[in-house]
């Protein structure tokens, strides 16, 4: 037992620090995790300030401050915001955080580590810090389309934080891992969270909604923390982590639709302690440890910010956000955090980890956490110069990509064409799941399988393991293959909705947009399916060939995906020049009225070509005078400008230096939204004479 | 050890029990805290119900709700309230806490405990909850003028129990305790809560303000949770107890004059760690020690209830609050609670007393605790219960004694009497501090002087005693006289001042009403002035002669009272007769109208009746066909009815049984706001005033 004044004291130089740090740290305009962390390393027994040696007291309460946290990420949390950001979320999520377990496994082992260091290496740098993008979009007050999308990622990465604590939790535990163990311990886990959730639906949103009712705040939070500390505590009975529970337990209570309320009174609550946490987190630092790993530390920060810059932006961009809004998003997640000292300490104290991990984790953390409101402010600049320096064939399909995933949302099917998709959905998932057994089965009884191989055939022990591994990755490939044409099938039938093809005889018009975006999708899929397997299997598979696979495809794709796209550049020439002239008689004959009606047949005609507008530049507009490349259409609303109609009737494919005049005549085209946005800002262009 | 494990489980057990009493209780309409208690007998080690925390690490956590719990009152308390609820509350308060721990003490002395034990025992009575009153009035929904002396009375106990905690911490420090010891860990204390103050002062309400500026929730949480843990630990650190500086804290804090924001922010964590408080408080409760001691118990539990509510009734009739507000807060104060708990500890913690006291404690709080909802409701009824009991001469005086003080404190003099009055008060002060100098050096060296006189005399060490004790009580005595004279000169001197003597050779109408003021208030700051003297040196005094010294001179003045208002109540006849009789006369003249000048002429002419008012009852309204006593106005506001003046001219004085009719002229004395009250109950009905 540590006496009253001990825990005391400790206590107080915590919060003392905490709150000279806080206060210093909000008047910089820094965030004030990264004070905390400063706090608790000055106050920490490493550096020379020691003023606490009881590290353990404030460890005892940090878990209370894990617990807390993570009620409140739960609270936040719930089924009905999952639903409405959507796939589109998850999807981005899945891939980023995929790519960096798998880059932070990959430089693990580069550094000579153990698979399950690695494996935690990976998982450290996968999680983004909702606390630290919050606070900075708050402190910034930053708003826009990229930071929905931002806050849809961040709901999916704390699930997916929440599934590798719990795996890793599993993969700890055992000093050596049999298959049937790790089975048998994933079939625990499931049937503990699936009892869990059902009796925890069925009784705690109605009795949360009962206390609710009594109208106390005080009995609210006493209830509610009640609940959470006995979720957490269940989970750690039946040896998962405390923050799973706690993060449950906070869903479960925002499922009783009163989460505001809860939020309102829980939210000092774990602010007080989230700073604790923080605290005792910096006092884990030994800036000598960090030293003597610098190598690591910053080739983990190299990692975090351009890994999660690229992964999030890809994955954005794919899932048809346009480029800057992409960029913009990717930027505003190169972070890790709180779930990062979580996994840290939890391979540390499994004692999974060496003891140089977790301070590298922090400080690298604390380095992003530095970084990230830079980072967020830059984001606007950067996604401006990205967007200059693609070549032009690209922007032309990222403005018109976005279109026709728009369209192809928005169209509706016939049943059968709803019935036929809907069973390939079912082959592609039965294909995925047999492929994802043979790994399983290859890796879990590796060894079993080289001996009785051995054993049938009398071979040497080298030989019955390579020819394991040929037939594993003959069989991987095979159904790789079986995956690879099963997302074609799907991706056609889900392309065709957008641009249906022509009747026979016709000419396909829509032939090199359909095959451009038939090459995105099917990348995007292979994206969604390879790198997270990919992150999973890893450690249990020759690193090389599967990941050499996996780029094999992408680099086919990719390179298909080049011709694509410069296919499309021609044929959106081609037909901006066909809707040049046919604008251009039409003006000539008849005149403005008619225009809507050229414009239908004009949109019917080629479907790949988004919404077409035509916008007409009025006398005294502000934008007269500008150059196409000053306006910004493109970057700023992912619309383009296809054709420019001179008042005598001439057409032609504006370039750049383009002056508008009066009179003229733009054709935009890209997905609705963009068009509108597109021409409101032709009709007043920011940064103009006002 | 204080593993992270156990203490989670620990923590967990205190918050899932808590969290189901808390509900439980707030369905039963009980008091919170009770079902805290509850949940820590639950918990305790003492009831065999399998589910134990750890008590030192609730012990531990339960710290830090006791700083939080005094810090927040520290914030609710702040100097401006405190001038403005003025002394009224202060005198209530202190004549309540002083009654309180004479009893308290004489009870442990009669049950044989040791003088320290006693005197923690009184301790233990005398400061009442804020946190559990303001809540059971917030509950009942309770809003009326009186609550409003509650909560001073409360604010003002809250800092008699921090002085309490300050003194104890100091008599209980040393073992024998010395004299000059004494003196000097007073001093020190003194020191210090100078020093913190100043210093506080200069620094903290600045520094606060700056930190709101930035408008950050966290921060402010996080920076003034630092500064009370901060203050805290100087406390302790310094020898004091944590609760003092975090109550030094929160006031410092509270005049930024932003205490209102910081409350809300602070008031969930502080709502926790009470609940952790008061559930550690329950685990030490312990059913066989409350078995052995019950005759304690139960004498405690009456103490409390009934001397508490003597003492608050009889201390806010002096005051001048009115029969009926007095009776309801007397019965609001009938409880003990935080203050207890924490005073209780101390004696423990320190050795000071043994460890009966603290379960002794618990059971009395959670006794009174479970009543005090009951009373306040109850107080109503019992109010005009009390009301209709009490002798018609005392209720006139009552309804009478208002108007008279109010005129008192409200009348404006000229400045040399406002110079005479200040240097009686500076007089009778000087007698008091003699007095208690007498009183403390006597207490403080009774043994070295006795030893000092039987050297010098030759006389036995017992006759020596004796001796000593004669020469003081003669002292004693005479300071006492002075005292008293002292008090009949300031008393006559504020009497004048409501009801001037007439002229020489005139008829002094006022005399009646002026001997019983002079008496009243002659009681009352001898209560005021004698209690505390007698609370504090008591533990050092022979008991007997002084209680009887005191008890002898109250009891003369009460006989006096009654006495005088036995005559009051014979000239407020006398008086009415004469209104009577000029109203008829105004009425046969004039009209039957009453006219504005007769009162006028009237009020001049009988300053002992307060405030004169006449009122016609219309048609329709309430009291129409109402008897007296139906309308109860005495009761309900304070306000008398002194004559009927019936629409053919009769006047008739009023017993209970008169029916009001249309058209009848009432003539209401009372205080101002009184008699507007009772104008409005008879036009409108008793609901109304709420």
């Amino acid at each position: 037992m540590h006496s009253v004044p001990d825990f005391l004291q400790s206590l107080a130089v915590v919060f003392c620090a905490a709150g000279i740090t806080t206060v210093v740290f909000q008047k910089l305009k820094q965030p004030v995790i990264f004070g905390y962390l400063v706090a608790g390393m000055l106050v920490g027994p490493h550096v020379f300030i020691p003023l606490i040696d009881e590290a353990e007291v404030i460890h005892a309460l940090s878990e209370l401050g894990v617990i807390l946290l993570l009620f409140f990420l739960g609270l936040e949390f719930s089924l009905t915001k999952l639903f409405r950001v959507g796939p589109t979320a998850g999807v981005i999520a899945v891939v980023e955080t995929s790519v960096m377990v798998w880059l932070g496994y990959e430089a693990g082992r580069l550094f000579g580590w153990s698979p399950l260091e690695s494996v935690y290496a990976g998982a450290i740098l996968a999680i983004s810090s909702t606390t630290i993008v919050v606070s900075a979009f708050l402190e910034k007050g930053i708003k826009g389309k990229f930071t929905e999308i931002v806050f849809g990622i961040l709901i999916f990465e704390d699930l997916i934080a929440i599934l590798l604590l719990t795996i890793l939790t599993t993969l700890s535990k055992g000093a050596d891992l049999s298959f049937g163990e790790v089975a048998a311990t994933g079939g625990r886990l499931a049937a503990f969270l699936a009892a869990l959730l059902v009796v925890g639906m069925l009784t705690i949103p109605r009795l949360v909604r009962a206390v609710g009712r009594l109208n106390r705040p005080e009995t609210t939070l006493v209830a509610g923390v009640g609940i959470c500390f006995a979720c957490a505590l269940l989970a750690r009975l039946f040896g998962y982590s405390v923050a799973l529970g706690a993060f449950i337990a906070g869903a479960l209570v925002s499922e009783s639709g009163l989460a505001k309320q809860v939020e309102r009174v829980v939210k000092p609550l774990s602010d007080a302690f989230g700073a604790v946490f923080f605290v005792s987190v910096g006092m884990l630092i030994d800036p000598a440890l960090v030293a003597r790993h610098w190598a690591v530390a910053l080739s983990f920060l190299a990692l975090v910010v351009v890994g999660k810059v690229a992964g999030v932006s890809l994955g954005a961009f794919l899932a048809g956000n346009g480029i800057r809004t992409s960029v913009q998003a990717g930027m505003s997640l190169a972070q890790i955090g709180e779930f990062s000292f979580i996994i840290a300490s939890l391979g540390f104290s499994s004692g999974a980890t060496r003891d140089f991990l977790y301070p590298v984790a922090v400080s690298v953390s604390a380095a992003t956490t530095l970084l990230t409101p830079w980072m967020i402010r830059l984001s606007g600049p950067a996604a401006e110069r990205v967007d200059r320096l693609l070549p032009k064939g690209v922007h032309t399909f990222a403005a018109l990509y976005d279109s026709w995933l728009d369209r192809m949302r928005r169209t509706r099917d016939p049943v059968q064409a709803c019935r036929r998709r809907r069973w390939r959905y079912a082959l592609l998932l039965a294909d995925f799941a047999l492929m994802l057994g043979i790994l399983s089965a290859a890796s879990a009884w590796r060894n079993e399988i080289a001996a009785w191989l051995m054993s049938g055939t009398g071979m040497s022990a080298a030989a019955a393991r390579y020819s394991l591994l040929a037939m594993a990755v003959l069989l991987a490939a095979l159904f790789g293959y079986v995956v690879v044409q099963g997302a074609r099938r799907l991706v056609l039938s889900l392309v065709s909705r957008a641009m249906p093809p022509a009747a026979a005889g016709a000419p396909d018009t829509a032939e090199a947009p359909r095959r451009a975006m038939v090459l995105t999708l099917q990348t995007g899929i292979i994206l969604v399916i390879g790198v997270p397997l990919l992150a999973v299997f890893q450690p249990f598979l020759p690193g090389l060939p599967s990941a050499a696979i996996l780029f094999g495809i992408l680099l086919l794709l990719g390179v298909s995906f080049w011709r694509g796209t410069n296919d499309l550049q021609e044929h959106v020439k081609a037909v901006s020049e066909v809707i040049a002239e046919s604008l251009a008689s039409q003006l000539k004959q008849k005149g403005a009225a008619e225009e809507d009606r050229t414009l239908r047949r004009i949109r019917k005609l080629y479907p790949g070509m988004g919404h077409i507008v035509p916008f007409q530049v009025e006398q005294g507009s502000r934008c007269i005078g500008k150059t196409v490349g000053e306006l910004k259409i493109r970057s700023m609303t992912g619309a383009v400008i296809l054709v420019l109609t001179r008042d005598e009737g001439n057409s032609f494919l504006p370039v750049k230096t383009d002056v508008l005049q009066a009179g003229d005549v733009l054709t935009l085209a890209g997905p609705p939204e963009a068009v509108e946005a597109a021409r409101s800002i032709l009709s007043d262009p920011p940064g103009g004479p006002q | 050890m204080l593993s992270a494990a156990e203490f989670l489980k620990s923590l967990a057990i205190v918050f899932c029990v808590a969290g189901v009493t808390t509900v439980v209780f707030q369905k039963l309409r009980q008091p919170v805290i009770f079902g805290y208690l509850v949940a820590g007998m639950i918990v305790g080690p003492h009831i065999p119900i399998p589910l134990v925390a750890d008590p030192g690490i609730v012990r531990v956590l339960s710290e830090l709700g006791v700083i939080l719990l005094l810090f927040f009152l520290g914030l609710q308390f702040s100097l401006r309230q405190l001038f403005r609820i003025g002394p009224t509350a202060g005198g209530i308060a202190l004549f309540v806490s002083s009654l309180m721990i004479w009893l308290g003490y004489n009870a442990g002395r009669l049950f044989g405990w040791t003088t320290l034990e006693s005197f923690y025992a009184g301790a233990l009575l005398a400061v009442s909850s804020t946190t559990i009153i303001t809540k059971g009035l917030s509950d009942l929904g309770i809003k009326d003028p009186y609550t409003e002396v509650v909560f001073g009375i409360c604010i003002i106990d809250d800092i008699i129990g921090i002085f309490l905690i300050a003194i104890l911490t100091t008599l209980s420090s040393g073992d024998g305790i010395s004299p000059g010891e004494l003196a000097a860990t007073g001093g020190r204390l003194l020191a210090f809560l100078a020093a913190l103050t100043f210093v506080g002062m200069l620094t903290i309400p600045r520094l606060v303000r700056a930190v709101v500026r930035l408008n950050r929730p966290e921060t402010t949480l996080v920076a003034t949770v630092g500064i009370c843990f901060g203050s805290a630990l100087l406390a302790q650190a310094f020898g004091y107890s944590v609760a003092l500086g975090a109550f030094f804290a929160g006031a410092l804090v509270s005049e930024s004059g932003v205490g209102r924001k910081i409350e809300k922010i602070v008031e969930p964590v502080r709502d926790i760690f009470a609940a952790v408080f008061f559930v550690s408080v329950g685990m030490l409760f312990e059913p066989a020690l409350i078995l052995q001691y019950w005759p304690a118990v139960l004498v405690y539990t009456l103490i409390v209830v009934i001397g508490r509510f003597i003492g608050g009734t009889v201390g806010s009739f002096f005051a001048g609050y009115g029969i009926r507000p007095s009776v309801r807060t007397g019965m609001s104060l009938a409880l003990i609670g935080e203050f207890s708990f924490i005073i209780a500890a101390l004696g423990i913690s320190t050795g000071a007393t043994r460890d009966f006291l603290y379960p002794l404690t618990v059971s009395v709080s959670a006794i009174t605790i479970l009543l005090a909802p009951r009373l306040m409701e109850w107080s109503e009824p019992a109010a005009t219960w009390i009301d209709r009991v009490l002798p018609k001469p005392l209720r006139t005086f009552a309804s009478l004694y208002d108007s008279w003080l109010q005129k008192m404190l409200r009348g404006m003099e000229p400045a040399h009497a406002a110079r005479g009055r200040k240097r009686q008060l500076l007089l009778l002060a000087f007698d008091v501090a003699l007095l208690a100098g007498t009183l403390g050096v006597t207490a403080a060296w009774r043994v070295e002087i006795a030893g000092w006189i039987s050297s010098v005399t030759g006389l036995s060490t017992m006759a020596a005693r004796h001796l000593l004790l004669a020469a003081v009580s003669i002292v004693t005595g005479a300071f006492f006289y002075a005292v008293f004279r002292g008090t009949q000169r300031l008393v006559h001197s504020l009497v004048e001042k409501a009801m001037p003597r007439a002229a020489a050779g005139k008829l002094d109408l006022a005399g009646a009403p002026r001997r019983a003021l002079t008496v009243a208030l002659e009681i009352g700051v001898l209560l005021l002035i004698a209690m505390p003297l007698l609370a504090f040196f008591q533990p050092f005094l022979p008991r007997l002669p002084w209680a009887v010294a005191l008890l002898g001179a109250l009891f003369l003045l009460g006989i006096s009272l009654w006495r005088r208002v036995a005559d009051l109540q014979g000239h407020v006849k006398a008086v009415t007769q004469v209104i009577v009789e000029s109203l008829e006369k105004q009425v046969a003249e004039k009209s039957s109208q009453v006219d504005d000048k007769t009162m006028h002429r009237i009020r001049k002419l009988f300053p002992g009746m307060g405030h004169i008012a006449p009122f016609r009852l219309e048609p329709g309204c309430y009291g129409v066909g109402k008897t007296v006593r139906e309308l109860n106005l005495g009761s309900l506001t304070g306000a008398t009815i002194l004559v009927i003046l019936r629409g053919d001219g009769n006047s008739i004085l009023p017993t209970g049984k008169n029916i009001l009719l249309e058209g009848d002229a009432l003539t209401i004395a009372g205080t101002p706001e009184a008699v507007e009250a009772a104008k409005e109950i008879l036009v409108k009905g008793p609901g109304s005033t709420r």
